[in-house]
């Protein structure tokens, strides 16, 4: 059932949003661990661990999904054209780039796919730049899984960028095979008061006892909200969330969710936030997904939060606004 | 009278020879000087090496060069010839204030300062330095920050697009993207000069930065894109931007990613790509290909070469490295005079230059290679 409505949510994504993506026969590998477009890259505690630390790297929305698959071996997704290949150096004496063995490869109607955290098979670096003997086939070896960067070891990374469009699309529509049973886990939400942002946010998930009024005042207030999805069944890895809906009093207030992010000249921008794609997560970890006016009086809250396999997890909130 | 002429002939003959000998041999030792001043090399083998932690941060000699090979780093007193070295396991980055040792998954960077206890840095990227400053590439290599010595940021910046060329000077940072765009930020990170991908105009003819290289004085700066042709194109200073003053197509076939560099002299621009080496003369804006003979010498057959540029070594000299692909890999170090080898190191894996020593590093030691001026 679960698997039937996917199928129909990749269908409807491809024809409404995608357009002739689905033209370029595009294959995600099946994998045994998924971290999905959206998740945090890193980890609150690794990425502020020093006080003199103003900022936090990495403590951004990933732009690509981590898989790792049963077998290391890395076919190419899609045909299409080198037009980037990157090697680790051999020796420490010379620089390598993050995301090690990589190679991006331009395919019709202006989509770059990028795999990244490879050792590179020497064929798939040399052939490249040689006028038309570097086009690729789909299915060719390109190397093995080893990480870099931010893959693990055995992970592999994968990109998508629609150039036409300055979007990165969310490699998991494409990826066919995927079979998700579980719900996410909403951890929290949480309303700031736009015009008093030193107070303390009201939670929504901790702060609402059953059939009682949550009170707050009369203003604008911005939804945070943090939850995890776990796409592959008892895989170590968790992931963002695919979209999140806002119902306020029975009506749809907020619709936003990770199908892919703007590409600006600050960086990107996710579930249509300010670049860069920082400014999309507050310091807790949770997901910025958009503001609601509350007027004076009684309101229903309704967060609805949905992965990729249509499977939701719902709460609810009653407020009193002063 | 006839005899008195040949005297006299003969007499202005062998003045005329011995003058012709004393110029001969006076520009002859003008014309080795430099050899001779380069004569003194000394090999420092790392079991004899001292601690760095054994430089006083307060009182570093002056004549300290910094080194990075391969599992080795370190500094050399060049004046005392003293190694002071340190063994590392997997990545680092060094500088005259210390080094950054990291693993591939980038989240255990140890700082090391010249003079003060080892600390852990928190961060998400590749440190990497350049003209005294310190860069940290994210992992995801969409972002870079500028950092103090003890780690702390001091800017970051995120990009649309995967970075693929990266180049510094104290003054400037140049940065190539995949899309091909290009952007030079000054300083603090304001903007200096950007050229964005024309997404609707060009979407299908992506001619993504392989290398990007800026000459000492931030006045000049070159770019190398593209497939098909493959160009290298010149920018200047103008203002307070940049203006795009020549190109030149390159020959094609080579693997797409490239380390380049600028001569110290600003004179030439040398970039590897895989095998190939490709000798850039900015003032006259021709490219060579150096030769696989020149610039390949003692190849194996069947071996896959790769070359790295490792950066100027003063003048119009280039260090340039050559790995072949044997079991096990071998290498060698090339030091380009003009793209012409001026010294082969068969064996080493690094060089740096500075305070008129040139340092050549290998697995097991440091050669110093005194009065280089070129």
């Amino acid at each position: 059932m679960k698997s039937t409505k996917l199928i129909a949510i990749c269908f409807l994504f491809s024809v409404a949003f995608l357009g002739p993506l689905g033209a370029i026969d595009f294959q995600v590998p099946a994998a045994t661990d998924i971290a999905g477009f959206g998740t945090i890259l890193a980890t609150q505690g690794s990425s502020n661990a020093k006080e003199l630390q103003k900022t936090k790297p990495g403590f951004v929305p990933r732009s690509d999904i981590a898989l790792k698959t049963e077998y290391p071996e890395i076919k190419a997704p899609s045909s299409g054209t080198v037009i980037y290949s990157q090697r680790e150096s051999p020796v420490a004496s010379v620089f390598s780039f993050p995301l090690g063995g990589t190679v991006a490869i331009l395919h019709p109607e202006s989509y770059i796919s990028l795999v990244s955290g490879l050792a590179l098979d020497t064929v798939i670096f040399n052939q490249a730049g040689k006028g038309q003997e570097n086009s690729v086939k789909k299915g060719i070896s390109m190397g093995q899984a080893i990480g870099s960067g931010i893959y693990p070891e055995r992970y592999f990374g994968l990109r998508l960028i629609d150039i036409k469009n300055s979007l990165w699309i969310n490699p998991l529509f494409l990826a066919s095979w995927l079979q998700d049973r579980t719900a996410p886990v909403i951890q929290n939400v949480w309303l700031t008061n736009e015009n008093m942002r030193g107070n303390t946010p009201i939670e929504l998930k901790t702060t609402a006892p059953k059939g009682k009024y949550i009170e707050c005042q009369q203003a604008t207030y911005e939804v945070s909200v943090a939850a995890i999805d776990s796409i592959i069944p008892g895989s170590r890895s968790f992931s963002a969330p695919y979209k999140i809906v806002i119902m306020l009093d029975g009506k749809t207030s907020i619709d936003t969710s990770f199908i892919a992010a703007t590409c600006k000249s600050e960086g990107l921008s996710f579930l249509g936030n300010p670049a860069p794609s920082s400014k999309a997560i507050l310091e807790n970890g949770a997901y910025r997904v958009g503001r609601i006016p509350l007027q004076r009086g009684q309101h229903e809250i309704e967060v609805q939060v949905s992965d990729y396999a249509g499977n939701q997890s719902i709460l609810k909130a009653s407020l009193m606004v002063n | 009278m006839h005899h008195r002429n040949e005297m006299k002939k003969r007499r202005f003959h062998i003045f005329a020879f011995i003058v012709a000998a004393v110029l001969f041999v006076l520009l002859s030792v003008r014309g080795t000087k430099k050899q001779e001043q380069i004569s003194e090399a000394i090999f420092l083998p790392f079991s004899s090496a001292l601690d760095p932690a054994s430089i006083s941060r307060q009182n570093p000699s002056p004549s300290l060069i910094s080194f990075l090979g391969d599992g080795y780093l370190g500094y050399i007193d060049s004046a005392n010839n003293q190694l002071y070295a340190a063994q590392f396991s997997d990545r680092a980055a060094i500088d005259s204030s210390g080094w950054i040792s990291y693993d591939r998954l980038a989240t255990a960077l140890q700082a090391f300062s010249l003079g003060s206890k080892p600390s852990t840095i928190a961060g998400y990227g590749y440190p990497w330095f350049k003209s005294s400053r310190r860069f940290l590439i994210r992992a995801d290599q969409m972002g870079i920050a500028e950092m103090h010595t003890d780690g702390s940021i001091v800017w970051e910046r995120e990009f649309p697009m995967p970075i693929t060329a990266i180049d510094a000077t104290p003054t400037t940072l140049g940065i190539g993207f995949l899309d091909g765009s290009i952007r030079f930020l000054e300083k603090k990170a304001q903007n200096l000069y950007s050229e964005p991908h024309d997404s609707q105009q060009d979407s299908q003819h992506i001619r993504t930065v392989y290398g990007i290289a800026l000459s000492g004085d931030g006045r000049y700066t070159a770019v190398l894109r593209g497939i098909s042709p493959q160009k290298i194109e010149s920018y200047r200073r103008a203002g307070t931007g940049f203006v795009k003053s020549s190109e030149r197509e390159l020959p094609s076939g080579a693997p797409l990613q490239a380390t380049m560099c600028y001569a110290e002299d600003g004179s030439h621009v040398v970039i590897a790509q895989g095998e190939q080496l490709i000798y850039y003369n900015t003032k006259k804006n021709y490219v060579r290909k150096l030769a696989n003979g020149a610039a390949s010498s003692n190849v194996a057959s069947g071996a896959f070469v790769q070359h790295f540029v490792l950066g100027p070594t003063g003048g119009n000299t280039i260090a340039v490295l050559q790995v072949q692909s044997q079991n096990p890999p071998t290498t060698k170090v090339l030091i380009l005079k003009h793209g012409i080898i001026e010294r082969e190191e068969p064996g080493a894996v690094s060089a740096s230059a500075g305070k008129g020593a040139l340092i050549i590093v290998f697995r097991d030691g440091v050669e110093i290679v005194k009065g280089w001026q070129q």
